[in-house]
């Protein structure tokens, strides 16, 4: 694993009150050790501030506004620089107000940050704020989105197919009502509904229109002969007017010398003559001279006489003429008749209805009126005309049920047709819902069953991840089982469970140590980040760890660089854990152990490079003078530190002490001599083939052998003052601590620097496994050892 | 050292529509050149009730239909 992190300047920025510059290596874990306040967070807060645009622990805070107190102690917010080189590609950050301006490339460096007070907000927060951390990784909104859409549309699809089906059952009712009318033919109401579907109207329809027209044909007829009566009626009326006013006219003229109405007519003849030519002064008949104006006057008086007769001639010519017109409506309401006569008797005889055809009418008798011609206007004809009349309209009854038998059955037939029609409608749209449904609703459950596997399957991968970090840190413990569930009543609600002893599910707030959950936070963020970052994002942990006993720094260390799967950077105050690595407990080749001294204003944060304790020892070694005691000491310290991992794996035999504390010689006695003849240290060659003598292998007896004749000299020169220590030789001094670097050279990997404490079932390896330790188990052991 | 050689990660939603739409595809239901819009759709919360209908409505391809001869 590479780390992509190459080198961090600050200036100004925080505890950064005089530049600091650092470079990284190529390991995949960086340490950074420093005590209370020497600026461990600073450094974290300047990646954050170029990574993320945060302000690491200012963010957010309003009590100190980051422009305040962003720039370092004394310093102006212009001043405030961060450049971080990451992965050959450099970025610059400064303050722009109270915003990270960063300038640099895209894609940005990626950092995840977990810092203390953020541990216990994972594991303790409420169910929706634990979500929102998780959300990235299981909210699909715009899926869901979609999948509602398709939910409303499955509805709205079944909605309709149940109104087309609600359709078809309604028409089916219908028919149904109409069948049972109808005396339910055989075989079945389908094949009758279809039948009559089937069916032509238009023979009903010829039918009711012939009935029709013979009842309005017969209609017509008496209405002629109505007509025809009436106005015979009206004629014999005039008649006998003319004979009253034929009878006063002879009256008058009985009574008055001029009573002759047509001297009265010369009379008046005259005058209108001599009215219109007033030169005349002849007669114009006997040419003999007159006198107008007095013939004129004697004609007056002469109308005068013969006035009564006038007035009746007068109303005996008016009632003569009324008379005339009646006849003459007489003659035409008898051709009328006639043809209408004419009309329904070929009507009649052309109809094929049963009924009239069995009332037999005598045609042969009325031959005048089926022809072609019209009959003539005699008495005969209409005589005749009427007896027909009289034939036809007896059958008018008949033809007027007859009518409303077939209008019913054309309405029956066009509300069967209509329901049927219907029916075939609503049933062709309901096929075709039918089909869209089952596809809606395979849609539907194709959509819901890949959100749910998705989201379950994202929780799951998380949580597997979550309590394979947890499991590896508390093996054994009865705590673990993690569950990460979605609240099926709340949306966006998380909930973690887990097991405590013999209880499954519980709220791990509830049971857990502080210490546990604080774990479980940090595999909970280590589990999220991983999800989220891609190969070379930094996983900064941030003086996450305070207090762990010796198994369970161990175990910190081994998850740490055994199971995360991200370039790490750790801060911590913690000695024991940064200790570990010194002493080869931890795969100190794999680390940059970077510590922090003592900060002040004036001189910033200052860094040096923390050496593993036997690299001090040679170097001690390489000084002349030696320091005796220091060199004495520290070899002891190193011997003591190397033979209690040996005794611990090999379960070597010690002297009980209350406080389980043991001498140098207690180890060394303890790894007795059949043990020591088969101890081996084997530094493999992964790229060489076995067999090929790449692999170097050292015996440990010598190495052994020569250090229980001269450990002595750790008490005699390193811990006490004591005179026989000065008459010792510095090169005895020195071969002592040489012989102890010979060993741990021997024991520890150097590649990844750590002792072989792994059962691999036949021999210890280191973490690397690039180191081993044989054998197994000790001669002396009573059963398979198990190692760490 | 590290190259910045990092991929696009796919957002769930990308990635859940692209399942989907896989096991839609393999369903048969609705004709195929239709798949990249109910793809695009799910990513981006944007098919509605009616598309959904009209989908459902057109079906799987024609030469995918029950009885198509597929000549």
């Amino acid at each position: 694993m590479k780390m992509p992190l190459q080198h961090l300047t600050i200036g100004a920025f925080r505890g950064a009150t005089q530049p600091v510059d650092i470079a990284f290596e190529d390991r995949p874990v960086i340490m950074i050790f420093g005590e209370n306040g020497t600026g461990k967070s600073t450094i974290v807060d300047a990646i954050d501030f170029v990574c993320n645009e945060h302000a690491g622990t200012l963010e957010g805070r309003q009590s100190t506004p980051v422009k305040d107190y962003l720039p370092a102690l004394g310093s102006k917010a212009t001043d405030l620089r961060v450049e971080l080189k990451w992965a050959t590609k450099t970025w610059k950050a400064t303050l722009a107000g109270s915003k990270a301006k960063v300038t640099g490339s895209t894609p940005r460096p990626k950092a995840k940050i977990l810092r203390r007070t953020q541990i216990l907000e994972i594991v303790d927060a409420q169910p929706a704020k634990r979500y929102e951390a998780f959300s990235r990784f299981v909210a699909v909104p715009n899926v869901e989105k979609a999948e509602g859409a398709l939910r409303e549309a499955d509805r709205l699809a079944r909605e309709e197919y149940n109104a087309a089906a609600g359709s078809i059952d309604a028409a089916r009712t219908e028919l149904q009502k109409l069948y049972r009318e109808a005396g339910e033919p055989k075989p079945d109401m389908k094949s009758w509904a279809k039948s009559k579907n089937d069916t032509d109207p238009q023979d009903l329809n010829n039918k009711l229109s012939h009935i029709s027209n013979l009842i309005a044909q017969i209609g017509s007829t008496t209405n002629a002969l109505t007509e025809l009566n009436g106005a015979k009626d009206k004629a014999a009326a005039e008649a006998l007017s003319v004979q009253g006013f034929t009878v006063d006219l002879q009256a008058a003229e009985e009574v008055s010398t001029e009573a002759k109405s047509d001297l009265i007519k010369l009379l008046e003849t005259a005058e209108e003559y001599l009215f219109h030519h007033e030169q005349e002064q002849q007669c114009p008949v006997c040419e003999q001279p007159v006198k107008r104006d007095e013939l004129l006057s004697r004609l007056a008086a002469r109308k005068a006489a013969g006035a009564a007769v006038a007035t009746a001639a007068r109303q005996l010519e008016n009632a003569q003429k009324q008379e005339n017109r009646a006849q003459i409506l007489v003659t035409n309401a008898e051709g009328r008749f006639l043809s209408a006569v004419a009309i329904v008797a070929r009507g009649f005889q052309q109809s094929k209805l049963a009924y009239i055809t069995a009332k037999n009418i005598p045609w042969k008798n009325f031959t005048q009126f089926t022809s072609d011609q019209p009959a003539a206007n005699t008495s005969e004809n209409l005589a005749a005309a009427e007896e027909v009349l009289t034939n036809c309209a007896g059958c008018l009854d008949l033809l007027n049920t007859d009518k409303g038998t077939v209008s019913s059955e054309l309405e029956n037939l066009r509300a069967i047709k209509m329901q049927y029609g219907a029916a075939q409608k609503h049933n062709g749209k309901a096929k075709q819902l039918e089909s869209t449904c089952s596809r809606l609703s395979a849609l539907l459950k194709i959509v819901e069953n890949a959100r749910k596997d998705y989201v379950d399957n994202a929780l799951d991968s998380i949580r597997q991840r979550v309590d394979t970090l947890y499991s590896k840190l508390h093996p054994s413990e009865n705590i673990g089982d993690i569950k990460l569930q979605l609240d099926p009543n709340r949306r966006g609600s998380l909930n973690v469970s887990s097991r405590f002893e013999s209880q499954e599910d519980v709220p791990p707030q509830a049971y857990y140590s502080e210490a546990h959950l604080d774990t479980l936070g940090i595999c909970i963020f280590i589990a999220l980040a991983e999800r989220d970052a891609a190969n070379d994002t930094l996983l900064i942990l941030d003086d996450v760890l305070t207090s762990a006993d010796q198994d369970h720094i161990q175990r910190f260390i081994e998850m740490i660089h055994d199971e995360v799967k991200l370039p790490v950077l750790i801060t911590t105050h913690y000695r024991p854990w940064r200790e570990r690595y010194r002493y080869a407990k931890g795969p100190a080749g794999n680390v940059q152990l970077i510590e922090l001294l003592s900060w002040t204003k004036a001189k910033g944060i200052r860094h040096t490079k923390t050496k593993l304790e036997i690299d001090e020892l040679r170097d001690l070694l390489r000084k002349e003078p030696i320091d005796r005691q220091v060199v004495a000491a520290k070899s002891g310290v190193l011997l003591e530190a190397a033979l209690r991992e040996i005794s611990i794996l090999y379960r070597c035999k010690l002297p009980l002490d209350a406080e389980g504390k043991h001498t140098l010689g207690e180890y060394l006695n303890g790894l007795d001599a059949k043990l020591r003849k088969l101890m081996q240290s084997v530094a493999t060659n992964p790229g060489a083939s076995p067999g090929t003598g790449a692999d170097c292998t050292t015996a440990i007896q010598p190495l052994m052998d020569a250090l229980d004749s001269i450990a002595w000299i750790r008490n005699m020169v390193g811990a006490h003052f004591n005179l026989d220590g000065m008459s010792l030789s510095d090169s005895e001094v020195s071969q002592f601590a040489t012989a102890t670097c010979a060993l741990l050279d021997a024991l520890i990997c150097r590649k990844c620097g750590e002792l072989p404490r792994k059962n691999q079932g036949s021999f210890f390896t280191c973490g690397c496994k690039a180191q081993q330790l044989h054998p197994l188990t000790s001669p002396g052991a009573q059963s398979a050892q198990i190692g760490n | 050292m590290a190259e910045d050689v990092t991929q696009p990660k796919l957002s769930p939603d990308e990635e859940l529509a692209a399942s989907i739409t896989e096991a839609i595809g393999a369903a048969n239901l609705v004709n195929v050149q239709k798949l990249p819009r109910i793809r695009e759709g799910l990513v981006r919360g944007n098919l509605t009730s009616g598309e959904w209908k009209l989908l459902a409505e057109l079906g799987p391809a024609v030469a995918a239909k029950e009885g198509a001869s597929g000549l």
